[in-house]
């Protein structure tokens, strides 16, 4: 594709997700305007009013952390694709998230504190992703794909398995809560500037590998034709994602569908190419993940839905209809 | 001059002697013809020469006596980068599982060369543009090369190939979906590398025919009671 084509989406993606955390902030059980956002920002420094703790406490720090989480999701997906070369691929796929979800549910089931729960399931999901590491780490260097998702894929089913027997253990009053984490679900979610920092950091590590991404999408053999040393990049691509997914995860539990369609909604916007996909997921994975958290608290307020349920709702449909346009 | 030295490599995959005890030289400006069975090795040697899989036993040196001084090195010890820029292989498949544009794909051969961690250069740009031309795909630049022909497919990696420019060209069934007029097209072109300027040219060919007419050397590989053996020789025409 052009470069010029791509800026062009890009600034676009950009617009769209700045309108998306607009409408995040503006939308809910009480509607602010959008035309007086503006006015608030400027004058909440001096004084307080409602209308600046509902905005300044509670909706803008939960519509970030809404793009913080799409972002990451979308970013990890795009990731996960080129690394197991499988478009199917999502951050999920090999297993992470339910390393965290079985830590998360525990803690839940032991009465550990929700105040933790991310911490818990950050850890969960660190030590399911060693495991999978120490898996592939003695494979031959180039069935590694393969490889690794086999590993990922029966790790992720070994962790649904004890999923499933924790739910069936636990007392009826933990299963709502372990539920909505299952689901995907934000409104426990605290936002802190460290995980933006993660994402930041995530984008500019795959940026710095954009071009060599763009040649392992090819295969290791010819990537490595090519001068790409495969073995190191994979590990690092591998290491990158499943951070990024492990911080997704401890944000908002199991949020599906945006890691794996937002990538493929910008292969059919625009180009495979990494220089494109890679900052263009971030935007457009946030965005969405913003205006849909937007949604679950808004469409039957004050009764929030998991986001997750949202994100499946509208991106089913969404993608369908322009996988059949392109 | 460049060389490719094979000395005495033995490729064992799966307990079965692909390779066995091969020794051979290749010079710039040499068309060699690899021939031999379905399953008797052609690939992996070519995968070894191509510096992917290495040999168990043995070593393949390659020499350069220009510039001075003599560089002399086994492929194996040269960076995964430097070795793109002396050897380029031409996989006997081309797959593509992204839609990638075919000028993106295209531009892949000129990642040994470059310098810039984001960009590309105008001339990498202008050599890629260039190849296309050669390889008759400029008209389909912007199109994806998932929704390429067979012969198109093959003729993308020919040109990632050419943009790589190695010293060693290996090319593994180079004429695979190509018609009659292409085949002839692209094996001259290769000819003209290896005697214009000076290139090894190392391919895979079933048809004696061509390899007759394109190639002054073969490689022909056979087995006798399990043990590889592999014979040398020169074209006359």
């Amino acid at each position: 594709m052009k470069p010029k084509k791509s800026i062009l989406l890009l600034i676009i993606l950009m617009i769209f997700a700045f309108i998306s955390i607009l409408i995040g902030i503006s939308f809910g059980s009480v509607d602010i305007p959008i035309a007086q956002l503006g006015h608030a920002f400027l004058t909440c420094k001096s004084h307080s009013s409602l209308m600046c703790t509902i905005i300044f406490h509670l909706r803008l720090p939960r519509t970030l952390c809404a793009f913080t989480t799409g972002g990451l999701l979308a970013l990890s997906g795009s990731l996960m694709q080129t690394l197991l070369k499988n478009p199917l691929a999502d951050p999920y796929v090999l297993g992470i998230s339910g390393g965290g979800a079985v830590a998360s549910l525990i803690a839940i089931l032991l009465g550990l504190g929700f105040g933790y729960l991310s911490f818990y399931s950050f850890v969960g999901c660190f030590l399911s992703m060693a495991l999978v590491i120490a898996f592939v780490h003695q494979s031959r260097a180039n069935s590694s794909s393969l490889r690794l998702l086999l590993t990922g894929v029966v790790v992720a089913t070994g962790w649904s398995a004890l999923i499933s027997f924790i739910l069936t253990i636990s007392p009826d009053h933990n299963l709502r809560g372990m539920l909505f984490w299952l689901m995907g679900d934000l409104s426990y979610a605290h936002f802190s500037f460290w995980e933006l920092g993660i994402l930041l950091m995530g984008l500019l590590a795959s940026l710095a590998l954009a071009k060599q991404l763009n040649i392992l999408s090819r295969g290791n053999w010819v990537a490595q034709s090519l001068g790409v040393n495969t073995k190191h990049l994979e590990f690092i691509l591998y290491v990158i994602s499943s951070l990024l997914t492990s911080v997704a995860v401890s944000l908002a539990g199991c949020i599906g569908f945006v890691g794996l369609i937002v990538p493929h909604m910008l292969r059919l916007l625009g180009s495979s190419d990494h220089r494109f996909v890679i900052p263009g997921s971030v935007l457009l994975g946030g965005a969405l993940l913003t205006i849909a958290d937007t949604v679950a608290r808004s469409v039957i307020a004050p009764v929030q839905l998991p986001v997750g349920i949202v994100t499946a709702l509208i991106g089913v449909p969404a993608f369908l209809i322009l996988l059949k346009k392109g | 001059m460049t060389k490719l030295i094979v000395k005495n490599i033995s490729v064992v995959i799966e307990k079965k002697f692909l390779i066995g005890d091969l020794n051979v030289e290749f010079s710039s400006g040499e068309i060699w013809g690899i021939l031999g069975d379905n399953g008797i090795g052609k690939t992996s040697l070519l995968y070894a020469l191509a510096g992917l899989q290495k040999p168990q036993k043995g070593q393949i040196l390659i020499r350069e006596d220009e510039p001075q001084p003599i560089f002399e090195k086994n492929i194996y010890d040269l960076t995964i980068k430097e070795r793109a820029r002396k050897i380029g292989l031409l996989f006997q498949e081309t797959h593509f599982e992204f839609p990638n544009s075919v000028f993106d794909t295209v531009m892949g051969g000129r990642y040994p060369y470059q310098q810039h961690w984001f960009l590309e250069s105008w001339q990498d740009i202008e050599i890629v543009k260039s190849t296309l031309k050669t390889m008759q795909l400029e008209k389909i630049f912007d199109r994806s090369v998932t929704q390429l022909s067979g012969g198109e497919k093959q003729r993308a990696a020919l040109a990632t190939l050419l943009v790589q420019d190695p010293d060693i060209f290996l090319l593994d069934e180079p004429t695979n979906h190509l018609d009659t007029k292409q085949r002839l097209r692209t094996l001259s072109l290769f000819q003209r590398l290896a005697k214009e300027h000076h290139k090894i040219v190392i391919m895979v060919l079933h048809e004696t025919r061509l390899i007759r007419k394109f190639c002054d050397r073969l490689l022909k590989l056979d087995r006798n009671k399990g043990r590889q053996l592999a014979s040398l020789k020169k074209i006359i025409k």
